[in-house]
């Protein structure tokens, strides 16, 4: 018994030893301040996240929802275009492609750690969008706060 | 005379069990952890997405672990530290068990961020729990073999 703790103490000494070791080579924040920001800046360092505040500031813009159509239906952010991640494709071909490509587009989804709207964002940078945007809150969060909704009018 | 070799044939099956098993999950593991290390970020988010821990803890958590699984695997594969190896990856095992039937009972589905490249991953579903109890029995009866 003694011999498997002492065993077990070593291979979790030696694997967080170089846990963090790793961590301070590659620059990697243990303990972020905002967890769930400091993780999709890393993964999508190319798309500017925004905050409800940064969002209501905001002039001229394109909203979208990158939720699946049977979330957008029950309730979306009052102006917001629909384009799920799971049907940007045909989408694009829809209506993105007569776009001004240098407008600036905020796209949003669940909130959380969905990553939709990464999906869609990634999706129109890959096409020629320059000012793409994700609204990390997401849409329960615009809801909570009784900012401008609306459900679907189709 | 018959009695000695069959005692002999059943301590060598005994001894290459031991021995594929480890091997199978030492590299099982060290694969595992290097894909994780090598997308650090990803899999922080796969872990973010179980909603399990407390977010202050996602990214030691998801730095650390890779770390333990690799250690493991290749301490399986080197054939030292057996016991503790397999407790510990046994331990994992559990863990990971848990998580993907916590998912699975809320209704969610999403990468696992088990043993595939991330991108390409299998997601959380009834198969991975089976994929891992099976995994999780080969590794305690190996422990209770070697002890």
């Amino acid at each position: 018994m003694k011999r498997l703790i002492f065993e077990i103490i070593i291979i979790f000494s030696i694997s967080a030893i170089s846990g963090i070791f790793y961590a301070f080579i590659k620059k990697i924040e243990l303990f972020p301040s905002d967890t769930k920001i400091y993780i999709f800046s890393k993964k999508y360092p190319e798309i500017k996240l925004l905050k409800t505040n940064e969002i209501l500031k905001m002039k001229d813009i394109i909203i979208v929802d990158a939720r699946e159509r049977i979330f957008y239906e029950k309730g979306h952010i009052k102006g917001a275009i629909n384009i799920p991640y799971d049907e940007i494709e045909i989408s694009f071909y829809d209506f993105l492609k007569k776009l001004d490509k240098n407008k600036e587009i905020v796209i949003y989804c669940e909130g959380g750690y969905c990553e939709a709207s990464f999906v869609v964002a990634e999706f129109l940078i890959k096409n020629g969008f320059k000012n793409i945007c994700v609204y990390i809150d997401g849409y329960p969060e615009w809801e909570k706060r009784g900012l401008p909704c609306e459900k679907d009018i189709y | 005379m018959d009695i000695l070799n069959g005692k002999k044939e059943g301590f060598l099956v005994k001894k290459i069990f031991i021995r594929a098993v480890c091997v199978l999950m030492g590299i099982l593991f060290l694969y595992s952890g290097i894909l994780k290390i090598l997308n650090p970020f990803e899999f922080s988010l796969i872990v973010a997405k179980y909603g399990i821990l407390p977010e202050k803890f996602i990214n030691i958590f998801s730095t650390l672990l890779p770390f333990l699984e690799i250690f493991s695997g290749f301490f399986l594969l080197g054939g030292f530290f057996l016991r503790g190896s397999l407790i510990l990856i046994s331990f994992l095992l559990l863990i990971f068990t848990i998580a993907i039937s916590y998912t699975l009972i809320k209704g969610y589905s999403f990468e696992c961020g088990c043993f595939e490249i991330i991108g390409k991953e299998t997601k959380t579903s009834i198969f991975l729990i089976i994929r891992n109890l099976i995994l999780l029995f080969l590794s305690l009866i190996t422990f209770k073999l070697k002890t």
